[in-house]
Order: C-alpha cells, then sequence, then structure tokens
C-alpha cells in the first residue's frame, strides 16, 4: 500500500511559484509582493538585494521571464514584475548595505575578473568577512558591463554594496597563472573567450560569462559560488553542484481566484509608488490552496495534504503508545465525496489517505465505536425490511430498480409510486429495496461491506445481471465499484412521463448530489425535467463536476456534529432559490435546516412541498417498514419490544432525533425499568427516571406512567460506561 | 428528628429515591470508564444497591466534553 505520505507528496502547497521557478536569482516573488502591496519598498528592497547582491544592476539585466510564467497573463495581462522591481529601487529609501557583525575570517580567496560574476562572489565573501582579493586586467571594475552600459551606470551600485567590505581590488593586474597567486580558494570570471587556467583543481571555481551565461545567469553563478566556496573552505571538499529541478510541479493557484484586473499604466518613465502598489496587488501571491478552500475537511481543520498524511501517520502507527492519536477525528470527518483529487492540479487524493486510515483504525479496534455504530445499525434494519420483488408475468427481467434505503425511508412513496411508473414503462423491471453497503464503506468496516457486497453481487447474478436503475447517486457508486461489470442508469435518464408538479415560473437552483458529480446524462436528465415542466434555473457557483457534498456523505454528523453544521450552512447559503436536487440525503439534510427543497421526485410524481420537513430517525425507519408492507403486502414485523406502549410529543421526538436517538430503544429502557423495577423516583416532579446500556451507548429515560402506557419525558444518552 | 434528617437527605440528594431499596441517593463516589481511561467522579448512588443518576445537564455537558477529549487520544 502506497504510504500516506507518498500519497501527498505531490502536493505544492509552500513549493515556489511558477513565476520565481523562472527567475535566474529564485527571487522569493511571494515575499516582494506582499511587501509592496502594503506599500514596503525598503523591505522589498531588501529582499531584492539579498537574492542579487547589486540589485540595481541586476534589475535592469534581467530579461524578466518571470513574467511569462505569471498565471495572470491568460486572463488580462502578467504582473508587471520588472517594473515593480524598478520601482523597488526607484523608490526605497533605505538602501545601507548590511553589516554582518561576524569575526574576520584567515581564509583568503582570489577573484579572478572583475565583470559581475566575479564582483557578486567577491561581495558575498567579503562581506562574511573573508580575505578576498579582486584580480583584473583592466583598469576599471566591470567588465563587460561597460558594453551594455557604457556610461558606467552601474558603478555606483556596485561600489555601494562594497562600502562596509574589505575587499581588495588589484586593477591591471592580469594574472597569467594560478600558480602566481596565493589562495585557499579561487574564483575565474574571466569573462567570454577569458583564459580558463586549465586547471581545476578542488579549490578553484569558475563561472561567468566564460561559461557562456549572459549578465543575469553570470551574476547568479557568481553568487552561488560565493557559497561553494565557502562550503569548501569549511568542509575542505566541494559541494555538490545543484541541478535544476525542471520536474518540480509548479504551485498553480486557484484560477477563481483570478478575476480580471487590468494591468496599471505607469504614468511617467516607471511607477509612482502608488501605482507600484495597485500593481503588485494584482498579484495573487500564488500558493494553491485550492484544496483547502473547497473541501470542507481540509478547511475545517485547516491542514494541507502533507500535514494531514503527516498527522494519520502517527494517529495510525504511533510510535509511542501513549502519544495522543491527534488525527482521529479528521479521520473520522471525510464526507468521501472526492473533491480534494478531483479540483488538486496533481490529483493529490486526500481522500484515499483518509479512508485507507480510517479501515486501518477501524480493524485494529482504534476508531471509537460510537461513531459509526448508528449508521451500521441503520443498515442492519435496512437488510431485515429489505424486498427483492419480481415483476408479475415476467420470467426476465431487464431492469432492477434499486430504490435505496434511505429514499424509503425519506418517504415510502418514493419507493413505491416510481415503481408503479417504471413498471408501466418497463413492466419487465424487478425491484431490490436494500441498502447500498455504503454505511459500511464509510465506516471503514471492510467485513461488513464485503459481506454486504457479496450477498448483493449474489442477487444480481441470480436475476441474470438485469441493469440496476437508481435513485439514490450513492447507490450508483457503490454499485459500479464493487459490483463487478455493474453499470447502473440512472432513474432520471428514463422516461417517466410528465412532472405533476409544474414550475408556473418558479425559479429553482439544482444541488447536484456530490457523487453525481461525473454522472453527466443525471445532471442532464433532471434539468431536463423541471426545464420541461416550467421552472427555470439559476445555477448554483458549485455544480456539477465543482459540486459539494451536502454535509451528509460519509455520514461523519456523529464523529463531528460541529463540522457536519458548519457545511450544510455553506451549502443552503450558496442561493436564495429554493434547491432541487436528486438524492433525499441531500433534501433532508437541507430541510433539517429550514431550506425549502424538493426532491426531483416530489416534482415529478406531486408528492411533498418545498418545505416539508424531514421525518424523525423513527419515521424513516418506519417508513422503510412501510415500503416493505406496501411492496409484498405483509405487514411489517417491527422490533415493538414487549408492546410498551410509550406517548411522545413531537416537540421532544424531535429532540431525539437531532440526538441520534430511536424512540425503539427508549421505549427498551422504560419496558426494561418497569419490568426489572430498577428505577428512580423524583418525588419534586413526580417521575420516574431510568437508564441502561444498549449497544455503546447508555440510555436515559424520565417518564410517568399514564392510563394506556408511559408518558416519555426526557431522553438523553451518553458514550461513558459507569460501573455501578 | 429521623424524618426531619430524611427529608433534608432528600433536599440535598435532588429529591430522587431508589425504586428498588426505597432509600434516598447519595452522593458517593462513582467510577467511569471510555476508550480504556478509567476516572472517577461523584455521582448520587443509592447506598445499598449503587444505583446512579447521571443528569442531562452532565451527560451533555462535562461527560460529553470528556468523551471527545478521549476519543481524540
Amino acid at each position: 500500500m502506497t504510504s500516506y505520505k507518498e500519497i501527498a507528496s505531490a502536493c505544492t502547497r509552500g513549493e515556489v511559484p511558477a513565476c520565481a521557478a523562472a527567475c535566474p536569482f529564485k527571487l522569493e516573488i511571494r515575499n516582494i509582493m506582499s511587501r509592496l502591496q502594503r506599500g514596503g519598498f525598503d523591505a522589498a528592497y531588501r529582499l531584492l538585494r539579498d537574492a542579487m547582491v547589486f540589485p540595481e544592476t541586476a534589475v535592469k539585466l534581467c530579461s524578466s521571464p518571470c513574467e511569462a510564467f505569471c498565471e495572470r497573463r491568460d486572463v488580462d495581462e502578467a504582473v508587471g514584475l520588472n517594473r515593480l522591481e524598478q520601482a523597488v529601487i526607484t523608490h526605497a529609501k533605505k538602501k545601507e548595505p548590511l553589516r554582518l557583525n561576524v569575526p574576520p575570517k584567515q581564509q583568503t580567496v582570489a577573484v579572478i575578473g572583475a565583470g559581475i560574476s566575479g564582483l557578486a562572489c567577491a561581495q558575498r565573501l567579503a562581506s562574511r568577512r573573508y580575505k578576498v582579493i579582486v584580480y583584473e586586467k583592466t583598469d576599471r571594475l566591470g567588465g563587460s558591463l561597460w558594453e551594455r552600459f557604457p556610461n558606467g551606470s552601474f558603478l555606483d551600485d556596485i561600489l555601494l554594496q562594497f562600502k562596509y567590505t574589505d575587499c581588495r581590488f588589484c586593477l591591471s593586474c592580469p594574472v597569467e597563472s594560478l600558480d602566481d597567486i596565493s589562495a585557499d580558494a579561487v574564483y575565474v570570471a574571466t569573462g567570454a573567450g577569458g583564459k580558463d587556467f586549465r586547471k581545476p583543481g578542488n579549490g578553484v571555481f569558475i563561472g561567468g560569462s566564460i561559461t557562456g551565461a549572459d549578465h543575469a545567469h553570470a551574476l547568479k553563478q557568481g553568487i552561488d559560488a560565493a557559497n561553494q566556496i565557502e562550503s569548501y573552505i569549511k568542509t575542505g571538499r566541494r559541494p555538490e553542484t545543484e541541478t535544476e529541478e525542471s520536474e518540480k510541479p509548479v504551485n498553480r493557484p486557484d484560477p477563481m481566484l483570478l478575476k480580471p484586473i487590468g494591468p496599471i499604466r505607469p504614468s511617467g518613465d516607471g511607477y509612482t509608488p502608488e501605482e507600484a502598489v495597485a500593481e503588485a496587488k494584482r498579484c495573487i501571491l500564488c500558493d494553491c490552496d485550492i484544496c483547502l478552500r473547497r473541501c470542507p475537511l481540509i478547511s475545517y481543520f485547516r491542514r494541507f495534504p502533507k500535514q494531514i498524511a503527516e498527522e494519520v501517520e502517527g494517529t495510525v502507527h504511533p510510535l509511542d503508545v501513549f502519544k495522543n492519536r491527534l488525527a482521529t477525528r479528521m479521520v473520522a470527518s471525510c464526507d468521501s465525496c472526492g473533491i480534494c483529487k478531483d479540483v488538486c492540479p496533481q490529483g493529490v487524493d486526500v481522500k484515499s489517505i483518509i479512508m485507507d486510515a480510517r479501515r486501518e483504525m477501524v480493524s485494529k479496534g482504534d476508531m471509537p465505536k460510537v461513531f459509526s455504530d448508528f449508521w451500521l445499525n441503520d443498515m442492519e434494519h435496512a437488510e431485515t425490511f429489505s424486498v427483492l420483488k419480481l415483476p408479475e408475468e415476467e420470467n426476465m427481467c431487464r431492469y432492477l430498480f434499486f430504490p435505496g434505503c434511505q429514499l424509503g425511508a425519506s418517504d415510502p412513496r418514493y419507493v413505491t409510486e416510481t415503481y408503479a411508473r417504471l413498471l408501466d414503462r418497463y413492466p419487465d423491471t424487478a425491484i431490490l429495496f436494500d441498502c447500498c453497503g455504503a454505511p459500511a464503506f464509510w465506516a471503514g468496516d471492510e467485513a461488513a461491506h464485503t459481506k454486504k457486497t457479496e450477498k448483493l453481487n449474489e442477487i444480481w447474478q441470480n436475476l441474470k445481471r438485469p441493469i440496476p436503475i437508481t435513485a439514490c447517486p450513492t447507490c450508483a457508486e457503490m454499485l459500479r465499484r464493487f459490483l463487478p461489470g455493474c453499470t447502473p442508469q440512472s432513474l432520471y435518464t428514463l422516461d417517466l412521463g410528465d412532472a405533476l408538479m409544474t414550475g408556473e415560473e418558479m425559479t429553482i437552483s439544482v444541488f447536484d448530489p456530490c457523487s453525481s458529480r461525473f454522472d453527466h446524462s443525471a445532471q442532464e436528465a433532471v434539468r431536463g425535467i423541471l426545464t420541461d415542466a416550467g421552472y427555470g434555473m439559476v445555477p448554483l457557483l458549485y455544480e456539477k463536476e465543482d459540486t459539494l457534498c451536502c454535509g451528509w456523505g460519509g455520514q461523519y454528523m456523529i464523529a463531528n456534529p460541529t463540522m457536519s453544521k458548519s457545511v450544510i450552512e455553506d451549502r443552503v447559503a450558496q442561493s436564495e432559490f429554493t434547491y432541487v436536487t436528486y438524492c433525499t440525503n441531500c433534501r433532508d439534510t437541507f430541510a433539517q435546516s429550514g431550506k425549502p427543497v424538493f426532491h426531483i421526485l416530489d416534482i415529478l410524481l406531486g408528492l411533498n412541498s418545498a418545505d416539508k420537513e424531514p421525518p424523525t430517525l423513527t419515521a424513516r425507519r418506519e417508513n422503510r417498514e412501510q415500503v416493505k408492507k406496501m411492496l409484498i403486502g405483509e405487514a411489517p414485523v417491527a422490533d415493538e419490544g414487549d408492546g410498551t406502549v410509550l406517548f411522545i410529543e413531537q416537540q421532544l421526538a424531535e429532540k431525539l432525533s437531532r440526538d441520534w436517538i430511536l424512540e425503539s430503544d427508549i421505549k427498551k429502557v422504560v419496558s426494561d425499568c418497569e419490568k426489572t423495577g430498577r428505577k428512580l423516583y423524583d418525588i419534586k416532579t413526580d417521575c420516574f427516571i431510568g437508564h441502561k446500556k444498549i449497544g455503546n451507548l447508555t440510555y436515559w429515560v424520565v417518564y410517568r406512567p399514564e392510563e394506556k402506557g408511559y408518558r416519555l419525558l426526557n431522553a438523553y444518552c451518553h458514550r461513558m460506561d459507569v460501573l455501578e | 428528628m429521623e424524618f426531619q434528617n430524611f427529608i433534608e437527605r432528600i433536599m440535598s440528594e435532588e429529591n430522587l429515591i431508589c425504586q428498588c431499596c426505597r432509600v434516598p441517593l447519595e452522593k458517593r463516589k462513582a467510577a467511569f470508564k471510555y476508550m480504556d481511561f478509567d476516572f472517577y467522579h461523584e455521582l448520587p448512588t443509592c447506598p445499598k444497591c449503587g444505583q446512579v443518576y447521571i443528569s442531562e445537564e452532565l451527560a451533555k455537558g462535562r461527560m460529553a466534553e470528556v468523551e471527545m477529549n478521549l476519543e481524540d487520544k
């Protein structure tokens, strides 16, 4: 298995942006721009000087290859980086060179050639207080710079940078042989066509125009040579020459951040300070954070992929058993929608890190069971009330309607009325009302998931592999992924007749479920139904391939209710219009938060209004039981305990539902209290209080006997065990 | 006097009576266990059979907080 860190290694967060990668001086362009955006010309100057040694000269020498890589170039126009650098030179006030407070060094370095490369090397080493002697065959500094700037405009800049050094310049001192000079190291920068002394030795370094470099690169080579010489002096070994990392991925920003902002033209010869700041503000300081702004997990935990991988690794394979498993909640909080990978320019798959870790933690018993218990029980409930029904008088079925266990839980009619319509048009359609196994997959419970998948596969094979018709995009994804050779078809792409609820010029926004992100046919089919029914549509910012999870996917709401709540708030705030979706979980999640929302089947079959409240958890199970009854005509065998009758007001029922408490569990507690007599009596309120552990939770009930049963006054639960 | 004591005990111990033992609860140290961690906290407890009482406030407040901390360990 690929390690978590390997999966995240392609992430470019924090790496240099494309412009800086192309810069011969490897300027910290992001830093320089962020300072300029705040008017920090002096700070920007320091950064230029640190990287270029002779900033004024270097800026004039540079052909600005950076601008060709600016992300703006295809949107409006590249940020004028060279002009901005010139503005820094013009408007910076503090240009005094740096005085390094370091002790003088005993070693001597000879630099042969006082061109830009030799001078850069000499300045760097002299400022670090090495004894530097520059030998120049002519009587002036600058070498071939004079050819480019005959007026010697570069001299002030060069002399300024040498101001606090003790560098010795031997002008009109041609060096014939390296044997003539005594030094611990030599930098040969004799210029184009210059003497190379043919004596490569450990302490002899060569660079500048003699190597064919242009002025800008010659300068950079001088700076690099200074670093190599210092390393050689300290260690006695020549450092490895750094190779260009041309294959390194480039740090690219989210294209959505690149809004066109016309370039600022200088009013005179160069930018005024105000113009420079305005132009600098066009730079978006490229540092990829696209996953942070799309993926709710990355955004909630404020961690980028590499950090996530590191923390997950430490959590799944802790070196110290007493170390906190810091990433447990993070591992439990992924909605499994895959937007991380889909938006990442490098395709970094954070979901696979999280889901692999989840499976590993679950298999080792390191994941709190309560995070997924509810959903695994719900899957079991769906299995108990599953139905396989073959079409009457049909020996073979071409289609298998797979509505999904949550569709019927939301409203039994979504299943039964849809099936009736399907049978009208496609009489050779069977129905399998069951769970697709997503809860086990999301829980990271491989054993339960494999068992479920094998069972579904067996049914499907026995039916001679009919085409599954799915109403729920998650079911479609699960069947496609885990049933070999299975290609489900979205219900909405079939002709189901006219919609019974027409738009009457109502405007809506389609919310595409995350598992339908790449199901273009379903996306278009749903929009087609709405157009035909007369609805006006306003697209959401994140729709179709960019759509995001509603907050239900991955079933992390028990493990991380705060994150789930904030995700739902974000999703419903995308548009003021009523949503139409084609996943009941999206529908009920949004409806729970008060957002008007239709399921597409509400519109097709004329069922619920957009403000219909979602059923409670208990009602969801009852609905599922109802589906079975409606499909096969049998009375459901619900787990009613011993017939204890419990009266629960709607408000309390909703509270229980919000707290993930099922009324069936509460009934068991009351029944147990009454049977065993193990309960408390509260004198003040004249009611009984009892508790019982069911699964991994302890439930408390507050109730009072009534003539025909018991009135539930309150119920709550906790995860801790109390040892009585 | 005995009756007076009884009343005071009821008032101070959240008015709760164990239905099995017919005695009021008293604050006693109770043992908790979660995610392989053990700890103790005072709870209204039946002095005879040990039946405890946990209020909703405690369950959803301090206990939920500790549960979350332990899940992250």
